[in-house]
Parts: C-alpha cells; structure tokens; sequence
C-alpha cells in the first residue's frame, strides 16, 4: 500500500486535445487517495475528457498522468485495468446479457489469454453482487431492470475488477432522483468503508456538496476551484464556473452547503426575461 | 444450454441420415446404417453412395456450415452489429475473386491450391478495408461503408473474369459461385477440416475476449484489453473460416446471419455458449439447404447456396419484423 500522502491519481501539467482542439491546456490536478471526488464543471468544461485521462483511455499530448508515484504510460493496459476501473457515461450490453454475465466481465484484466474463471474471480463477483446488493437479480438480462438497478450492475462490473480507484463518468445522469440518492449512497460506502479512492462527474451540485469529501470545478479545461465542499460551494466561485448567482445556505438536512439560484439580474425571472426578449423581436 | 447442444446434434444427425439415404439412388436405413459400419456386409455398390459420395458431402455441408457461422458470429462481435455478415467486409467476394481468378486462368488440377486462394482473396480483402478505413482506428462504421464498396468492386471484377473465360471455365466458376456441394470428394472434405480446425478451436478460446469487445470500445479498453489487437485477430479467424469454405463450397450466403442469430436467442450473447450452438445450427441448415436442393426439383439439383438464399431471405425478413414488434 503507498502512503496515503501520495495522491492516489495526478496530473501534472497535463494538455489534452480532441484531433486538433485542445480541451485541457496545463492541467494539473491530484485526486485525494481513499476519498470521494467530484468532478464539476459547466457543459464542455472537460470534465469527461479529463476523467479518461485519469483512466489511461486517452494519452495526453503534453505532460504526465501518474499513478501513485508511476506514470501511466509505462503501465501495459491490462496492469492498469487492475488498479483502475472506469465506467463511461452510458455504457451498452448486447442484447440478453444477464447480471452476473455482466460482472464476471470485469474479471477480464485479471485473466491471462486462454486462462479460465479461478474461485478467486467468482469470489470477486460474488462479493460485487452483494455490494450492490443485486443478489435477487443476477440472473436476470439487463435490459429487463429498472435504470437505477442496471447502473447499479455497471458499478457492480467495475467493483467486480477490484481496483482501489474508480473512476465514474456521470452515473447519475440519467437516473430518476431516488436512484441518483442510491448510487451516490453506493458510491460513499464504497469510500468510507471500502477505502476505495472513487471519482465521479457529476451535474448535481447540492447532491454532490451532500457525499463528496473533494470537489474539483473544472470551467473551459482550467481547475477555478477545488476543495472541500466549503470551500467549493462558495457563490462567487459558482458564478465564475456557472454563471449563475446564487446564494448558499446549509443544507436543513445535513448542514453540507446548498446552493438556490438567484433571481435574474434586473430582479426578472428567467421567464420574465425571456418573454421580454421575445416581445421585443416580435 | 447442454439440452440444446443435443437437440441440436440430433438434428444434424436426422438430416444426416436422410443425406445419406435419399437421392438419383435411394437407399433404405437399413443398408445406409450397414454401409456406414465397415464389415457389416452392405453392397459395394450402397457403399460406394453412402461413403464415397454422400457422406462427404454432408461432413462438408455442416463443417462448412459451421464455419460460416462461427465467421459471422465473429464479424458480429467486431462490428457490434448483431445485422453484420462476412460478407459486409468484403470477406466473401474477395475470396470469391481469387477463387474464380484460379479456376478460370489456371484451369482444373488447382484443388489443393483453392482454400488457399479463399483465404488469401479474403485476407486481401479485409486488409483492404481495415486499410481503406482506418483513421488513427477502425470504426464499425466506416468498416461496413468501406466493406460494401468493395464488395461490388471484386464482384463486379469477378463477373468480368467468367465475362472473358473459355466457356467450360465459365461453366465452372458460375456453378460455384451459386454455392454448390456436388463435386465435393474425399480429398476436398480433408483440405477443407484441415483448414478450418484451426480457426475454428480459435474462435472457441478467444471467446471471453470477444464478450469484452461486445460492451463497447471504451469499456473494453478499460477493461485492459487492446481493442484494435482483438478486432484484427477475430477478423482474421473471420477471413479464415470463410475464405476456406467459400473456396471449396462457393459462396453459401446467410447462414454467417441467421445462425449466429437463433444461437444468441437461445444461448444469450456470450461467446462460449453461443458459438457451439451457432456451429450446429450453422451446420444444419447448410445440410438442410443441400438435402433439399437435391430433391426437390430431382433430378436437377438446386446449388445449397441457392436454397439458403432463397430460404434466408424471407426469414431474415421475419426476424426484423418480430424484433421491431417485440420492442413496440
């Protein structure tokens, strides 16, 4: 185990580019070991891009991704896909994949060519399925459950590779809110008593303030914040990085900041606002 | 899953059975069961049907039935497109071109050198087209768009060449261009097994890879698999599978669709229980296809790649139609 002081992931310096474009230019960057960031940001800020940086799936053009204290590009891509998983944004599966066919796939960096299922990988499923507490469901297909459960069985994949990071591209995106709760809910156990290092791109800003121990505020590829909650969920720092004007309260629930949008400038409502605009090009 | 592989083998054995005893010289069970036992007494002569012509063209119906199958499985699983064949990358045509380019411009006597012709015309064939269609990796896509142009580019070529050639080589190739069993011998089924047992134990141990493959690009890299490795390695499994058939049998058309097809409905989508079953059903139908090729317009013969085509085509029409009305 390397010393919790060494991130667990860095970027140092980091450009990174889409064909000629460059979405990232000097990024540097360290994710906490065993905590939970949240990568924030507006659309197009680069909060994906950078996330499949972390993961290995995308090299940069100019500086150094590092892993603990190891570069990722000397890493061959199987030793990475031991000691990183990563779930993209929406992931398929052919038609007819069960659950648990589902998790044995994440075994596969633990394999070598023509090796088959040890105990030691059905263990490992076994031990994802109950994480997220999917044991009902394993030989169900995937596309006969609820949007919550089949992230769930994603999550279950990735935990099902046994790697002490997780990275996880919007997986609350598409999820009705009390399934946005359960993952996020997921994702914290993994932390707290898993002593996973999990990071995850996430919109929600009052929901990721509630869960995340480190937010990261990524606007047009440049980091304009990043800290713990407190320090993130500041109103001149969500105007920087949003655009909006709010106002920022503790959460009656759980004291985390919360942030509630202001009225728009000229005391209109967006409305208001916009049937303005409208009236006057009619 | 063990049930069905049974079912299935039964299957094959019936249409066997019916291979060997019907035809221009019918044969009871009886003296088909006693010519396919050495020493049990049959005729010289049922013996000479049963084991000199008919038995080896049923063992290279279903060994080249099998091998379309597991080929389309595999061009399935690279495209991500449960549609795909291996005909979409060009695999079929171009080994069909260098097929007909031996028969018609080195003439008979050239047996030994057909699957190699197959695999090499099917090669260059995909070559070509992961060529033609990389742009820093080869996406589905532009595979399939890429596939398609040339495929009616060494069709076209081909029906030049049988334009152009005496006509007794013409006569050939066109006859194996419908996919037909009939002069399939001893010697052919033994080239044959020796090229596809290789691929085809390949295809079995390279499975799990293909399942990774077959939750997308980004999930499988992040897996740690090297995708472009295995999408040229199951590709060129592909190419070999039905370049060896294709040489020896003609273009059998699909079959490399609608096995892989009923096998994933039955045995799910991962590879290690889905590609057996898909061997099997493969077999049987191209074995079926034969059978009725030969007797139902007896004494002419229909071209089992005619029948399957003919066959194929409506039900590859019924099988989108179910899908959209399940979905609805």
């Amino acid at each position: 185990m390397p010393a919790a002081d060494i991130p667990a992931l860095s970027a140092l310096n980091v450009t990174l580019t889409y064909g000629a474009k460059p979405v990232a230019e000097g990024l540097t960057l360290t994710i906490p070991r065993g905590r939970f960031t949240a990568l924030i940001g507006p659309n197009g800020s680069g909060k994906s891009t950078v996330l499949r940086a972390l993961a290995g799936l995308m090299r940069p053009a100019a500086g150094e991704i590092r892993l603990g204290d190891t570069p990722l590009r000397g890493l061959s891509s199987r030793s990475l896909a031991r000691r990183i998983g990563f779930l993209p944004q929406s992931p398929t599966a052919p038609e007819g994949l069960s659950v648990a066919d589902l998790i044995r796939q994440g075994r596969y960096p633990h394999r070598s060519l023509f090796e088959r299922m040890t105990a030691g990988d059905e263990a490992a499923c076994a031990r994802a399925l109950q994480l997220t507490g999917l044991e009902g469901l394993a030989r169900r297909p995937l596309d006969s459950l609820s949007g919550g459960q089949r992230q769930r069985a994603w999550i279950a994949m990735v935990l099902a590779q046994e790697t002490d990071i997780l990275l996880l591209d919007e997986p609350t995106t598409w999820l009705d809110i009390a399934h946005q709760i359960e993952v996020m809910a997921l994702m914290e156990t993994l932390v707290r008593q898993g002593g996973k290092t999990v990071v995850a791109v996430l919109h929600d800003l009052n929901q990721t303030a509630r869960y995340a121990g480190h937010m990261v505020m990524l606007k047009a590829g440049r980091i304009i914040a990043e800290g713990p909650p407190a320090r993130v969920m500041d109103p001149a720092l969500i105007r920087a990085g949003f655009g909006v004007d709010c106002i920022v309260t503790p959460d009656p629930v759980t004291g985390t900041p919360m942030w509630s949008a202001q009225p728009w400038p000229g005391g209109n409502s967006a409305a208001e606002t916009g049937a303005a605009a409208l009236s006057r090009s009619c | 899953m063990s049930g069905w592989l049974s079912l299935l083998l039964a299957v094959f054995c019936a249409i066997g059975l019916a291979s060997l005893g019907l035809g221009d010289h019918p044969l009871p069970l009886r003296e088909v069961w006693l010519a396919l036992i050495p020493g049990q007494g049959a005729t010289p002569e049922a013996e000479m049907v049963v084991l000199d012509l008919r038995l080896p063209r049923l063992l290279a119906a279903g060994l080249g039935g099998a091998a379309l199958a597991v080929s389309g499985a595999l061009v399935q699983a690279v495209l991500r497109n449960p549609l795909a064949d291996p005909g979409l990358l060009g695999i079929n045509s171009g080994a069909a071109l260098v097929v007909i380019a031996l028969m018609v411009l080195a003439g008979p006597g050239v047996l030994a050198l057909l699957p190699v012709a197959g695999f090499a015309g099917a090669l260059l064939s995909v070559v070509l087209v992961w060529a033609l269609a990389w742009q820093g990796g080869a996406s589905p896509l532009r595979l399939v768009l890429v596939g398609l142009a040339l495929a009616a580019m060494t069709g076209a070529m081909a029906s030049v060449l049988t334009t152009f050639a005496p006509i007794n080589a013409a006569q050939r190739a066109l006859i194996w261009l419908a996919g037909s069993l009939h002069d399939i011998d001893r010697p052919r089924l033994q080239l044959m097994a020796l090229w596809l047992a290789l691929p085809l134990g390949l295809s079995l141990a390279l499975a799990r890879h293909a399942d990774a493959l077959n939750l997308g690009e980004t999930t499988a890299r992040a897996l740690g698999q090297r995708v472009e490795v295995t999408r040229a390695a199951l590709i060129l499994i592909a190419a070999l599978l039905a370049g060896a058939t294709v040489a020896i049998t003609g273009p059998i058309g699909f079959v490399g669709l609608i096995a892989p097809h009923l096998a994933r409905h039955i045995a799910g989508p991962l590879h290690a229980r889905m590609l057996p079953v898909a061997a099997l059903i493969g077999a049987c139908l191209v074995a079926a296809a034969d059978l009725a090729g030969r007797l139902v317009f007896a004494p002419v013969q229909i071209p089992a790649g005619l029948v399957t085509a003919l066959i194929g085509g409506p039900f590859f029409f019924w099988l989108i139609w179910s899908r959209r009305h399940a979905r609805s």
